[in-house]
């Protein structure tokens, strides 16, 4: 089921967790929910599931308007970071728990439950231990128990707030292109919140970036890395490297500005720029999208240092003037820069932003 | 369980005799088996031994008096009703302190103490003064045909005073570290309010619960400051088993009182120990125990 949040706010107190979101998840959509601590995707999140009731704005689970109904009618999954089990319950007793709950008129058989709760079970590949108590699983297998007792209800809509988050890096990878896999198997809409960027990358179809309670930008993963709206989704979705400069009339980047300044480089294009006219900007780029090409010019930025990063060649880079560096990194299959030589720097891939307070200062 | 069961992280116990890492475990526990003997067991000892002094018979003969039975009934009856009273009086009140949280809860939680703190003969006096037909609270209720004071009423009115706290202060901490995902999980599941408390909050409480309600029967079949004044202490009526020790030992019949204090101590350490093993079979404490640290 599609969601449509419209103007969607939400107080804690005076200050505002949540302010004036919208946003639409089509049905069978998977959606993370990204941004530094404190910038709202778990109360979105909540708010969603109807977890969180002091909201504004309008809230649609497909067709159904769902923004005064409680939580127990809302018909989501919801997958809590600590995975919230019930402790005196065994797996299985864990997972039949959404249907033993249901009024008579709708809950199905025992033996119907029964059955439904081994197949969830096999689903998420548990089955040997649907006789255990949670305190005897491990947190993989926790996360999993969670998920099938969040699915055993046939939800519409699956909310995981931060589901990998205390799992170790190598069970973590695991478990999301699984979860990816049983996302798209069982034609589930999905929305998870994280706050590792790239855990978002390898499972969304499309990543809200949330600051300060406010969406920045949706798009879909690769149009966030080449098309960011911001420098914070820019840095926020990776590392990056920075320089700032300034633009032409025609909106062209002239030069580098700071210690950089006379710095050979070659910019991108005009049509990079956030607008036409003169002004600061700020370029930002991944470190490996810098390219760097061995000149004797006058004033050219100098390789100071280099050593491996995996498949790379790291170079520390430095301005003419020595005050400033920064690390660039380089396919180790091309030919090595010689230590101390002059480079010259190849920013055109670039993203080019309005640098902030530039308009103000009228430079 | 025939498999292996992966243990979840935490403290696992050492087997008796093997060194740990912690100094000081022969130290630690021979100053524990000291005191626990001085304290304990050697008192223990003495009183179930006291009454063989002068032949089983002597005792059996103190334990047939119809008066004594009256009083031991009378006393464990009290404490029984009492504590089921503070376990259901204590979970609300608890309850309240930690989820409702009225205007004025801290005050709230402080007055929950004060049985603790009050010297239990005022309490006693206190109760009695607000009950007697002439009382407050005793004069309405006379008119209505309830007697409180002098009564077994009485009795177990003022256990449910002294045992209360008991209560409060085991769930309450319980309480306070379930995690509020726990009800939220429920509820997206679909739970309504009431399956929520029933099977999500109730059998997580429960250990708890019952530690209270032991607790809170503990110390109802011992109390002695606070139930003589509101019993009456009239024969075969309102005389606890305490109370009537008490008498025993003023009347230099020595073996009837060890005799009654015998039968309390054997009862109560019955009743202790079977709460204990229920505790242990309860749902909430298996997946605890199982599992190793949770």
């Amino acid at each position: 089921m599609g969601v449509d949040l419209r103007n969607i706010s939400c107080l804690f107190g005076r200050t505002p967790a949540v302010r004036d979101i919208s946003l639409r998840v089509s049905n069978g959509e998977f959606l993370a929910l990204v941004g530094p601590s404190g910038a709202g995707k778990t109360t979105l999140l909540r708010i969603i599931a109807g977890l969180e009731p002091n909201y504004t704005g309008q809230l649609s689970i497909g067709a159904r308007d769902v923004t005064r109904v409680p939580a127990r009618e809302r018909n989501i999954g919801f997958v809590f970071q600590n995975y919230a089990l019930f402790r005196h319950m065994t797996v299985a007793e864990n997972v039949a728990f959404g249907l033993r709950v249901r009024p008579r008129k709708r809950r199905p058989a025992r033996a119907a439950i029964a059955a439904r709760v081994s197949e969830l079970l096999e689903l998420v590949q548990v089955g040997p231990l649907a006789q255990r108590y949670p305190t005897q699983l491990s947190g993989g297998q926790r996360q999993r128990v969670a998920l099938a007792r969040a699915l055993a209800t046939e939800p519409e809509l699956l909310l995981l707030d931060e589901p990998f988050g205390a799992l170790d890096p190598l069970v973590r990878k695991e478990i999301r292109t699984w979860l990816r896999r049983l996302h798209e198997r069982l034609g589930l809409t999905s929305i998870l919140v994280t706050h590792d960027q790239s855990e978002a990358l390898e499972v969304a179809d499309r990543i809200a970036v949330l600051r300060d309670g406010s969406l920045e930008q949706v798009d879909t993963p690769d149009a966030l890395e080449d098309r960011p709206s911001s420098l914070f989704v820019h840095q926020f979705l990776g590392e990056t490297v920075g320089f700032d400069a300034s633009a032409g009339t025609d909106g062209a980047i002239l030069s580098l500005n700071g210690p950089w300044n006379g710095t050979p480089a070659r910019f991108p294009e005009p049509a990079t720029a956030p607008g036409p006219g003169p002004g600061r900007r700020h370029l930002s780029l991944r470190p490996w999208e810098i390219g760097l090409e061995p000149t004797d010019a006058q004033g050219a930025a100098r390789v100071t240092g280099m050593g491996r990063a995996g498949p790379f060649l790291r170079y520390a880079v430095r301005a003419p003037d020595g005050s400033h560096a920064v690390e660039v990194l380089r396919p180790s299959s091309l030919p090595p820069l010689p230590e101390d030589g002059g480079c010259a720097l190849d920013l055109r891939l670039a993203r080019v932003f309005a640098q902030p307070g530039a308009d103000d200062t009228g430079a | 369980m025939s498999h292996s069961v992966p243990q979840a992280p935490g403290l696992r116990r050492l087997p008796f005799g093997v060194p740990a890492v912690i100094p000081g475990r022969t130290l630690s526990f021979g100053l524990t088996l000291f005191w626990v003997t001085a304290l304990v067991v050697l008192p223990l000892t003495a009183l179930a031994t006291k009454p063989f002094g002068r032949g089983f018979k002597v005792m059996l003969h103190a334990l047939g008096d119809a008066r004594a039975l009256h009083a031991l009934a009378l006393s464990f009856g009290c404490a029984l009703g009492a504590a089921s009273l503070c376990t259901l009086l204590g979970l609300l009140l608890a309850w309240v302190l930690e989820r409702v949280r009225p205007p004025g809860w801290r005050l709230l939680d402080a007055l929950v103490d004060i049985p603790f703190a009050l010297p239990t003969a005022v309490a006693g006096i206190t109760l009695t003064s607000l009950y007697a037909p002439t009382g407050w609270i005793g004069a309405p209720l006379d008119r209505l045909g309830i007697k409180v004071a002098f009564t077994p009423l009485g009795i177990t009115l003022a256990l449910v005073f002294v045992g209360l706290p008991f209560v409060v202060r085991t769930v309450l901490p319980v309480l306070r570290e379930l995690p509020r995902e726990l009800e939220e999980a429920a509820e997206t599941l679909g739970a309504r309010p009431g399956q929520i408390a029933r099977r999500v909050l109730l059998p997580a409480l429960a250990p708890a619960l019952a530690t209270g309600f032991g607790l809170a029967f503990a110390r109802g079949v011992g109390e002695y400051g606070s139930v003589i004044f509101i019993a009456g202490n009239r024969p075969m009526v309102s005389e606890i088993a305490p109370l009537l020790i008490v008498i025993r030992l003023q009347e230099f019949n020595y073996a009837g009182a060890s005799a009654i204090g015998l039968v309390m101590l054997l009862a109560a350490a019955l009743c202790l120990l079977a709460i204990t093993a229920l505790r242990r079979r309860l749902p909430a404490s298996l997946g605890v125990r199982l599992g190793g640290a949770a």
